[in-house]
């Protein structure tokens, strides 16, 4: 990989690691989210995945830059593995249930709107 | 927040990133960032290292939009139902990793 790529990674993952930080600063001063920022976070990422594969580009340094660095950096699976953890622990089997369809659900529904908005208007 | 913390939490979502980029198989990365999250969520070091490994490491390792990826190339082939199983197995697979991880930490200490 040439040095145009590495560029493109670095400079999507400090974006990514900014946002992510900062939803998760917001979420925990003000009363404005729910405290979950979690979620918000990974929806966010869904849906900026279907406006990206929505809009079938084919330049390589821009999916380096946003489906690599950017949403990579900005969407965690693993924080989301632990919060599902955390609810069998406290052994709270129905919110576990009703978090992981909602969390499923969500995602699904945001990435079709993203996709689907992107094929209409862009193509 | 001081400069040097900041800077140590970009190089390790650097590195992990691109360690991310060069393993580039979604299982290998779902396992060990799951293995490594709860291998050190309850272990008694301080909280900008535990900030720095949790938020900085692992949540740049593993990603949310790389699993639905990894669903939407079933989606476009129309396997919905292995689409369906393959959604309840990696969840359910992490979290026994992730219970592994926890448990050999508490062995250790």
């Amino acid at each position: 990989m040439e040095l145009d790529g590495v560029i493109h990674i670095v400079v999507g993952s400090t974006f990514g690691l900014v946002v992510r930080m900062f939803i998760k600063y917001i979420s925990g001063r003000e009363k404005v989210f729910s405290s979950n920022n979690i979620l918000i976070v990974n929806i966010l990422a869904s849906l900026f995945l279907g406006m990206f594969l929505g809009s079938n580009i084919t330049n390589k340094n821009l999916i380096l830059f946003f489906s690599v660095g950017f949403l990579g950096c900005l969407s965690t699976f693993s924080s989301f593995i632990y919060q599902l953890f955390k609810l069998i622990q406290e052994r709270k089997y129905l919110s576990l249930l009703i978090y992981y369809t909602e969390v499923l659900i969500l995602s699904f529904l945001f990435f079709c709107l993203g996709y689907f908005i992107t094929l209409t208007y862009i193509n | 927040m001081n400069k040097k913390y900041l800077l140590t939490l970009l190089l390790t979502a650097y590195f992990a990133t691109f360690l991310r980029f060069y393993i580039n198989n979604y299982f290998v990365i779902s396992f060990v960032g799951s293995f490594v999250y709860g291998f050190y969520v309850s272990r008694s070091i301080s909280n900008s290292k535990r900030e720095i490994l949790l938020s900085g490491f692992c949540s740049c390792f593993t990603s949310f939009s790389g699993f639905v990826h990894f669903l939407y190339q079933f989606i476009i082939q129309g396997y919905y139902l292995k689409l369906f199983v393959y959604l309840n197995v990696i969840v359910i697979l992490n979290l026994i990793v992730m219970y592994i991880g926890f448990q050999l930490s508490r062995k250790i200490t």
